[in-house]
């Protein structure tokens, strides 16, 4: 017997000790929840430990949005552009500096948590494991909710606060909805990438270059009126295009529940079909890792 | 018996500095033709262009040609970041540092080398920057080759003293890609690559003017779009001659001094 074949034998071992439960040991829904969540919280501990354990890396955290808003703040300004798609330029990037915090963290978070795994040599650890892998996944999205969103959200406000920015809030319930549909669509795009990542080997590369484009097809940075005519097509079909119009009429607007409904519900319906896309590609990379590809090598 | 003349020590640090490009171009050109990576690479500040492009269309569309230009040159930064300043980090993931540490030759050297094989995706991506500033937004160069040969040794110059100084930070920090990204947004929000820095309000404009940036983009868009001499640039090509001298001796001390500091304290390859 090659190594090969022990390595093989093992994981069928594995397979066959964790796979054939009968039903006395099969877990009920809500023990299976339980179990998800418990996966769930541990590995958001764990990324948020590894993540605060270099100083450098928590400076960095809220460095990016901070500065690059005002980039934008100053291009804009010597663009000479005081109005940006009927809002004040600094109110409406400072909203789009929400959904860059959003996008980036679940892209760096969430999309990129099974190529961590590579990354760090434990993917074929955590494929033999029992574990649920969209309880991982989740699990470094609540990490970085932690890490991330929420000392990015305390910036960006500080900077709206010394601006002396102006919201036009007539129901906070529109705003809450908006947010929490936005990190939810994010997060349904970083788990709809997890998977397409580690299978494309290349994900670092993908990582990088999906940033900025999805900064213009969701209007983020700039509306999507100025966008190409098929570029325009393109946005409309995708979910943070349809977040990013929410938050911005529900804060700065005062739009309340029934003027954001339309956009929040095709939020959730593409969410929900990326979600799919995700659980789809998670089960292919589960597929390629037990049928022998080394999932943890370039 | 005869003998034969001893290599001097410049030869020896020219051939090592040859062979660390040569090795490490082989394996930029191997990980880059696999799976488009060049083209993705080279096609990504293409989105930062479209843009800062669409932001100047809306208002002061005279500056989209300098944009143009800025982005492009901004490749080199780029590379002088993320690639030469991660160079050595890079190598301590690989396992390979110590090894090169023990190399009988200037750490300089091999560290000029590896940096100089960024050449393929700074070009690629600069020049698809350039293609797209021309096809897309219209922007016609009307260049002149003797400024232009003259400013971009001095800009690469300055940037190899700042990637100089972020490598050794980088082996302190021992995450040098995370320091690539704190340092990175500050040199965008002062270089200049998103707006000229004559526009800039007052406080930033100051601190502007402690970077080399502001002053390339400035002397290279003047070259390459409207024929400028080097008499046209002197109020930019003298502060960068300054840079380009300082940064690089600047660069080559701090670096010494941390790298020395780190292999003393035994931590060249800790995490």
């Amino acid at each position: 017997m090659n190594a090969r074949q022990q390595d093989e034998a093992i994981v069928e071992t594995a397979v066959a000790t964790i796979a054939p439960m009968g039903p006395e040991n099969r877990h009920t829904t809500w023990q299976s929840l339980r179990i998800s969540l418990a996966i769930c919280v541990a590995t958001a501990r764990s990324y948020f430990v590894r993540r605060s354990a270099y100083l450098v890396d928590i400076i960095r955290s809220p460095m990016y949005p901070a500065f690059y808003f005002l980039t934008l703040v100053l291009t804009y300004r010597v663009a000479g552009r005081t109005v940006v798609d009927g809002f004040e330029t600094q109110g409406y990037l400072l909203v789009g500096t929400v959904g860059v915090v959003l996008w980036q963290s679940n892209l760096w978070a969430s999309g990129y948590a099974i190529e961590q795994e590579r990354y760090e040599g434990t993917i074929n650890s955590l494929f033999l494991t029992p574990a649920s892998r969209a309880a991982v996944v989740s699990g470094y999205a609540l990490g970085s909710f932690f890490f991330t969103i929420l000392p990015n959200i305390a910036v960006v406000a500080a900077i709206a606060f010394l601006m002396h920015l102006h919201s036009n809030v007539q129901n906070p319930l529109a705003v809450i909805a908006s947010v929490v549909g936005l990190g939810a669509a994010t997060y349904a795009l970083g788990f709809a990438l997890a998977g397409v990542f580690v299978l494309s080997r290349r994900a670092n590369l993908l990582a990088n270059f999906l940033q900025s484009p999805i900064y213009l097809l969701s209007g983020m940075i700039v509306p999507i009126s100025a966008l190409p005519y098929a570029l325009r097509l393109l946005a409309d079909v995708f979910p943070l295009s349809a977040g990013m119009t929410a938050l911005r009429e529900s804060l700065l607007a005062g739009a309340g529940m029934s003027d954001v409904a339309g956009d929040l519900t095709r939020l959730i319906a593409l969410s929900a079909v990326l979600m799919v896309v995700g659980l789809y590609m998670l089960g292919r990379v589960e597929h390629v890792a037990k049928s022998g590809a080394e999932l943890d090598f370039d | 018996m005869s003998q034969r003349a001893a290599p001097n020590s410049i030869s020896i640090e020219m051939r090592a500095i040859q062979a660390a490009w040569i090795a490490m171009i082989k394996e930029r050109i191997q990980e880059f033709g696999r799976q488009g990576t060049l083209a993705i690479w080279a096609i990504r500040p293409i989105f930062d262009l479209a843009i800062a492009a669409l932001i100047y269309a809306g208002g002061a569309k005279d500056l989209v040609p300098y944009i143009v230009v800025s982005m492009t040159a901004n490749a080199l930064v780029w590379n002088s970041i993320f690639w030469v300043g991660e160079i050595l980090d890079r190598e301590r993931r690989k396992g390979t540092l110590l090894s090169l540490f023990l190399a009988p030759c200037a750490r300089l050297s091999w560290l000029i080398g590896f940096a100089g094989s960024g050449v393929v995706e700074t070009a690629a991506a600069a020049l698809t920057v350039g293609v797209a500033g021309t096809l897309l937004f219209g922007v016609r160069f009307h260049p002149n080759v003797l400024t232009l040969l003259v400013t971009l040794p001095l800009f690469v110059a300055s940037l190899i003293g700042i990637g100089l100084i972020m490598s050794g930070f980088g082996l302190v920090t021992k995450h040098s890609n995370e320091l690539s990204n704190v340092v990175f947004p500050i040199l965008t929000l002062l270089g200049g690559a998103y707006y000229p820095m004559a526009k800039l309000p007052e406080v930033p404009r100051l601190l502007a003017h402690l970077l080399p940036l502001g002053y390339g983009f400035q002397a290279l868009s003047a070259a390459a779009l409207n024929d400028a001499s080097i008499y046209d640039v002197r109020a930019s090509l003298i502060p960068l001659l300054g840079f380009a001298i300082a940064l690089p001796l600047a660069g080559t001390l701090i670096f010494r001094s941390l790298e020395r500091s780190v292999r003393r304290s035994g931590e060249l390859e800790l995490y």
